[in-house]
């Protein structure tokens, strides 16, 4: 009992595994892209932070600033006391150095932090004009002005407090922008934590995914692998269910035509009144009725025997050169009893000079009486069939059997091929056959590496043509 | 042939020995020329570790003391560049920080550099070898007074390398420079 093959069902298409694959990959590298680019312009920023000048300096140069201002004020008091080792020259670079921090105020990194801050500016712009003015002061005082001393030192211990104020306020914006720094870093390491997590995710992800698309290909591919094994299962139990059909049908074909054979013995010796005359005329008719029957029956199950060896594929050509023009002679010795009776009239057309054929001359000679049997079968009486053959321009040879018979419309011309099907199933009822010759035919030429055209109009007749490879045409030079 | 041999091994101390003595040859030889003793203004003196000088310091030590003059003589190198005490980029000429150490032969690998305003700062004598560090004498064309940051300011070619501009850069970029002790 064959098992019934049902097709299955892969559980996941291959195209929607590599579509899917393919949106996973976009996705990871969109992510992957879009974190450096956060990460690099992040780092970007942050290098440039780091590379400009630091706000502890700028704190510095403002606690410098009150210093030297004070060390100028001492160095002037030590001089004006007459203190040892203090010359004038000393109290003149004091005055010097303070008066080189005044540019700081105006130029740099630093004047910028500065005068972004208004009070520290506002300081700046009392403290700035009274050192300037301590110029000229200082050379009236080194000059012997004791007068001009004085003043100086009552206008520094006046900016005393200023001073402080500056310095607190420098301090206050270091301090300010050094938290905002450090705010800054604090959110670089949220980033850098997140950016971690988010790799992380995807690093976890991708696994995930990978693993999943692992499974799910060995899926497909055991999936294909069983489909290919029930494939070639059900393909095995096709063509030994195909091959027990022939070889039934090839056995009984030939089981049948044992009884049939007796059955025919016996009607004829009854029709040949071979011992005594058959009683009542009807007995006669009945015995005539048995025969046909019987002849008809046995060239069904010739051909039914037939279409089973080739379908099983027992039938082996015996090939041997032969002739053409003694082959159509004997076809048209076998079929001339049946033309007559019909009225049929049979001719052939073959030319002078015919090639030898290399073909199985059994098969050649079924072969044309199948066409030939048809031709007479769908002619009306008057009509004729004529068998032509001629040598094609490519070496092959063509043999051609046409009558001017009942003919077949498109519709019936293409099913004609077909095994048990006749062109025209009234007339068919009427002429009885298999509905086999034509199939046959085609195997059988086919058999040959040949090939049969049909052609046909309705009631103009049917030309039928076998054609034979150039492989299998012998043209003789000096042949007959 | 075991004569060669010996002979063969023999030789390469050989030639350590007489290397060595022409060393300290050259070396003796330089120390024993003094340098002149300045005729204008001091605006730098060297200490320390040095081979070469013209003085001696409160404790007696080997002093260099340098006027303007002998620095210009050692060359002047411009540099070109910003820095964050001045708006624009700065032309600044002086001479080579290193060709002034070679000037007095200094050996050590730190200078103490001090500023007037008694500000001082650690410098590795490999930054003077690797980069053309300057003790600026003018500032656009301009000789430096103490007023504005002289006379001498030591200058690093900040624009030249990423890696100068940095705080650690920047405090050592003494100005109003005026000792610089070799350690």
């Amino acid at each position: 009992m064959p098992r019934r093959f049902t097709p299955r069902e892969l559980s996941t298409h291959p195209e929607a595994l590599a579509g899917a694959g393919r949106r996973f990959v976009l996705v990871l590298v969109g992510t992957v892209v879009a974190l450096s680019v956060v990460l690099t312009s992040y780092f970007y920023i942050q290098q440039r932070e780091n590379s400009s000048f630091s706000f502890q300096n700028v704190v510095w140069d403002g606690v410098q600033f009150r210093n030297e201002h004070q060390v100028f004020r001492v160095t002037l008091l030590e001089r004006m006391a007459e203190a040892p080792g203090v010359s004038a020259q000393d109290v003149q670079r004091r005055y010097d150095i303070l008066f080189s921090r005044l540019h700081l105020m105006r130029d740099g990194h630093t004047a910028g932090i500065y005068r972004s801050d208004s009070e520290l500016h506002a300081l700046l712009q009392r403290i700035e004009p009274v050192i300037r003015s301590w110029d000229t002061l200082l050379t009236a005082y080194l000059a012997g002005d004791r007068a001009a001393g004085f003043a100086i030192v009552e206008q520094s211990r006046g900016l005393d407090a200023d001073f402080s104020t500056f310095a607190v306020g420098v301090n206050t914006v270091g301090v300010k922008r050094l938290e905002q720094s450090r705010e800054r870093l604090s959110s670089l390491n949220s980033v850098l934590i997140v950016a971690a997590v988010v790799t992380w995710l995807l690093v976890i992800g991708f696994a995930i995914a990978l693993m999943r698309q692992l499974r799910a290909t060995e899926n497909a591919h055991a999936e294909m692998q069983a489909m290919t094994a029930d494939l070639e299962q059900a393909r095995r139990e096709a063509e030994a269910a195909s091959r027990a059909k022939s070889n039934f049908l090839a056995a009984m074909s030939h089981e049948l035509r044992t009884p049939l054979n007796a059955v025919l013995g016996f009607a004829d010796i009854m029709r040949q009144g071979l011992f005594g005359p058959v009683g009542n005329p009807r007995y006669a008719d009945y015995v005539d009725g048995i025969v046909k029957s019987g002849q008809h029956l046995l060239s069904l199950i010739n051909d039914v025997l037939d279409m089973s060896r080739v379908e099983a594929g027992k039938l082996d050509l015996s090939e041997s050169e032969l002739d053409l023009r003694q082959s159509v002679e004997e076809a048209f010795d076998l079929v001339t009893v049946t033309a007559d009776g019909k009225g049929v009239r049979l001719t052939r057309a073959l030319p002078a000079v015919l090639p030898k054929l290399q073909a199985d001359p059994r098969l050649l000679r079924q072969m044309l009486l199948n066409l030939l049997s048809n031709a007479i079968k769908f002619t009306p009486e008057g009509g004729s069939v004529e068998v032509a053959a001629a040598v094609l321009t490519d070496g092959g040879l063509a043999i051609r059997v046409r009558d001017s018979g009942v003919g077949m419309t498109d519709h019936q011309l293409k099913r004609v091929f077909e095994p048990f099907s006749q062109g025209d199933s009234q007339r068919a009822r009427e002429a009885g056959g298999s509905g086999l010759g034509l199939p046959i035919t085609r195997r059988l030429i086919e058999l040959h590496d040949g090939q049969i055209h049909l052609s046909s109009r309705k009631s103009a007749g049917t030309t039928a043509t076998l054609i034979f490879p150039a492989s299998r045409v012998q043209m003789l030079a000096d042949a007959t | 042939m075991q004569g060669w041999l010996r002979m063969g091994r023999a030789r390469p101390w050989l030639a350590l020995l007489i290397v060595a003595i022409l060393m300290c040859s050259i070396q003796s030889g330089h120390a024993a020329e003094p340098l002149p003793a300045p005729r204008g203004e001091v605006l730098l003196t060297v200490g320390g570790e040095i081979g070469r000088g013209n003085a001696q310091d409160a404790s007696g030590r080997l002093e260099a003391r340098l006027d303007r003059a002998m620095l210009e003589q050692l060359g002047l190198t411009e540099v070109n560049t910003a820095t964050p005490w001045h708006s624009g980029t700065m032309r600044f000429e002086g001479v080579l920080l290193r060709a002034v150490l070679g000037l007095v032969e200094a050996r050590g690998s730190n200078l103490l550099a001090t500023a007037h305003n008694e500000y001082s700062a650690t410098l590795p004598v490999s930054d003077a070898a690797r980069y053309n560090v300057i003790l600026a004498m003018k500032l656009n064309g301009e000789t430096m007074t103490l007023r504005d940051k002289g006379p001498l300011f030591i200058i690093y070619p900040f624009d030249s390398e990423k890696a100068l501009q940095n705080d650690m850069t920047y405090i050592r970029s003494v100005w109003q420079l005026r000792h610089i002790d070799v350690r």
